[in-house]
């Protein structure tokens, strides 16, 4: 299942580079990431049999949440990406050459998540993790205008930056552990690691796995290396925002959930709890007052993922079944929200060619499909039951008041109201006003269908009940007492 | 052989300090060649005196990728850009090297857990790797030019691999082989778009670099 998992997107990557006059690329991406995501629901259905351990890999319940994501927003990008690479390059040159260089590096960027979702050894996760920079710093740039070469760079060199403290982290670790004993390449192992948490040394791990909450983190947004963000998503092409801020953090999240699980084995629970509340709290704060302000569309968007995963930071450190089990549902719907939101703003702002919210507007009147998706979207975002967001947001926010932390429950609650009111009022102002008056260019015929589709599955999670809650919860709790 | 040993950490603070005081790119990347060849020698001195294989493929893979080819690859980027002085790198020698100081004590003591529980001498020197990693901090936060911040991630990095080999005489060959390929392809994108910044702005400094933002 491991070289299936990862031996479909490298095909795809194989076949996009033949030279024939069919969308070859497109149609084997799509059916590389549709055959991730049936992998992915076929490692939860097996999760009561235990996880499937190899050296390096770990196929557990949290990797098939991860992987079904993965294949799920992948298959919406891929499916996007179609329509926005004929606009985009249709008075382009070199538009073979650069088509066949965003296949390449959207499959690449596609099995590296993979890895880091599936790895057992921090030091491979590490590689993976960095290699999602390597493999979308050119995508981010894709566009090659000013602005995307400065989000490039500031993506490439902060992301750097934060994954060197990780790995600085992923060293000190590695010392630790043999230190106590546990020689070569099983030292970084995180189930040997958990076997002999009680003979490793506390103080040491303390900075090991406190560099590492930070340093990975910064692939997930989290403050103080949140700066690249809102450039990144918004420069880059609508898909591959859409699967950065649907996948990609969610991946880097998890493996900051992966070693506080560890941390509460070695250190205790309050360490990495405190940490990751002040982290998350912060996160959400800054978030929050930069959308109410926001006046990009694309930024608006990036700034509400960064508060999504200031509240995933929240979950983890909860760290109870209930926590763990909301936030599996969030990383799931939000991801598909998310993803919808992202394509059908770059479906805006390619038709309109314009960024600012206040300059686009009336989309409703003039691209009713567009303007519908991003509606939907937009409900999905807020946490309007019956989206399945609303479950893992209360689900979240019941959690920290179960664990006692009011002052904290309290804040959480303002902070989403207050991005709600960034977000209610930018979606009324793009399209419920009135329209422009120079003509549009018409847009690709199923342009919105990936958006139509994503959403129908963020309502359909939510409407489910309880064969979602059963799946979640068990798979919670199989993660709080295995992982 | 463990003088040149104990020498080798010496040589890589000295050069690490040394980068963060000088102006000029091309002398700090030649200190940066110098410190590579050094991170390189380390793991083939310790090789020969513990008679390991697995520490002198570590200290090849070292020497050829942070000793030839990244300064190597950083000196062709400096030559095509135009001749300019780093706006912040101005302030004098002196505060520098006070400011270098400062940051290597900074690091001895907030790595002292770590290194109070080692035995060996070796290993009681690995916060050398923690002040370069310190120093390349400074460095990347402290230079406006592309190249310059490069040249602090580099040291960041090798600050790392130092700790990596003083505290734990290096770390598993498939991480050491994974962050090597990962940086190569890192230094290869960042110099790709300080190539591309020359060709837009006539120009490398990062301030450049404003157009977006929260306004």
């Amino acid at each position: 299942m491991t070289y299936d998992l990862l031996l479909l997107p490298l095909i795809a990557l194989g076949l996009s580079n033949l030279r024939t006059d069919y969308n070859i690329a497109w149609i084997t991406t799509l059916a590389a990431d549709g055959g991730i995501l049936i992998i992915g629901v076929l490692i939860l259905v097996h999760h009561n049999r235990g996880p499937i351990m190899a050296n390096n890999v770990r196929l557990d319940p949290l990797a098939g949440v991860l992987i079904i994501v993965i294949g799920t927003v992948a298959t919406l990008a891929a499916a996007a990406s179609q329509p926005y690479l004929t606009k985009h390059l249709a008075l382009d040159t070199a538009n073979e050459q650069k088509r066949r260089l965003y296949w390449n590096l959207f499959n690449l960027f596609t099995v590296t998540m993979i890895v880091a979702a599936i790895s057992n050894n921090l030091g491979i996760t590490w590689i993976a993790v960095e290699a999602t920079t390597v493999t979308t710093t050119f995508l981010v740039g894709f566009k090659r205008t000013p602005q995307s070469l400065e989000a490039a760079w500031k993506y490439a060199i902060i992301c750097s930056f934060g994954l060197s403290i990780a790995l600085l982290g992923v060293v000190v670790i590695y010392f630790g552990a043999t230190n106590a004993g546990i020689g070569g390449s099983q030292a970084l192992m995180i189930s040997v690691l958990e076997h002999h948490a009680r003979e490793l040394n506390p103080a040491i791990f303390r900075i090991g796995i406190g560099l590492c909450i930070i340093g990975f983190g910064a692939k997930a947004g989290l403050v103080p290396f949140h700066t690249w963000l809102p450039d990144a998503h918004s420069q880059a092409p609508g898909p591959i925002s859409a699967m950065m801020s649907g996948v990609l953090l969610s991946v880097a999240a998890s493996v900051v959930l992966r070693i506080s699980e560890l941390s509460s084995m070695i250190i205790g629970p309050s360490f990495a709890r405190l940490l990751l509340l002040c982290i998350g709290i912060l996160t959400m704060a800054v978030a929050a007052f930069l959308i109410v302000g926001q006046s990009e569309l694309k930024r608006m968007l990036a700034q509400s993922s960064m508060e999504q995963m200031g509240l995933v930071a929240i979950a983890i450190a909860i760290n109870s079944e209930l926590a763990i089990a909301a936030l599996l549902l969030h990383i799931v719907v939000h991801g598909i929200a998310k993803s919808s939101a992202f394509i059908s703003a770059g479906q805006m702002e390619e038709v309109t060619q314009q960024h600012r919210i206040s300059a686009i507007t009336g989309m409703l009147r003039t691209h009713p499909a567009i303007a519908r998706g991003f509606l939907l979207a937009l409900v999905a975002l807020l946490a309007i039951p019956p989206f399945g967001l609303f479950w893992s947001e209360a689900g979240i926010i019941t959690a920290v008041v179960a664990q006692g932390y009011f002052l904290w429950a309290i804040l959480v609650v303002a902070l989403l109201l207050i991005a709600s009111v960034g977000l209610v009022r930018a979606g009324l102002a793009l399209t419920l006003t009135q329209p422009r008056t120079e003509p549009f260019p018409p847009v690709h015929r199923y342009a919105s269908l990936p958006v139509a589709i994503a959403t129908s599955l963020a309502v359909i999670v939510g409407l489910l009940g309880s064969p979602t809650t059963h799946v979640i919860s068990s798979v919670a709790s199989s993660i709080i007492t295995k992982v | 052989m463990s003088i040149l040993i104990q020498l080798c950490p010496a040589l890589l603070l000295l050069t690490g300090i040394l980068i963060a005081v000088f102006r000029d790119l091309r002398s700090q990347t030649s200190l940066l060649r110098i410190q590579g060849i050094g991170l390189g020698l380390l793991p083939l001195l310790l090789a020969i005196e513990q008679h390991s294989v697995a520490l002198a493929i570590a200290g090849i893979i070292e020497l050829s990728i942070r000793g030839i080819l990244l300064p190597g690859l950083l000196m062709r980027t400096i030559k095509r850009l135009p001749q300019e002085q780093d706006p912040a790198t101005t302030r004098n020698t002196a505060s520098s090297f006070l400011l270098s100081g400062a940051v290597s004590v900074a690091a001895y003591l907030a790595f002292l857990p770590l290194t109070r529980v080692t035995h060996t001498q070796l290993a009681q020197s690995s916060f050398i790797g923690l002040a370069l990693v310190f120093l390349g901090i400074q460095v990347l936060l402290v230079r406006r030019q592309a190249v310059g911040q490069i040249i602090g991630f580099l040291m960041i990095d090798n600050g790392i691999d130092t700790f990596g080999f003083l505290a734990t005489l290096g770390v598993p060959f498939v991480l050491e082989l994974g962050v090597s390929l990962d940086l190569v392809f890192v230094i290869l994108i960042l110099a790709a778009l300080t190539n591309r910044m020359v060709r837009k702005f006539e120009g490398t400094d990062v301030d450049e670099l404003s157009e977006l933002g929260d306004r």
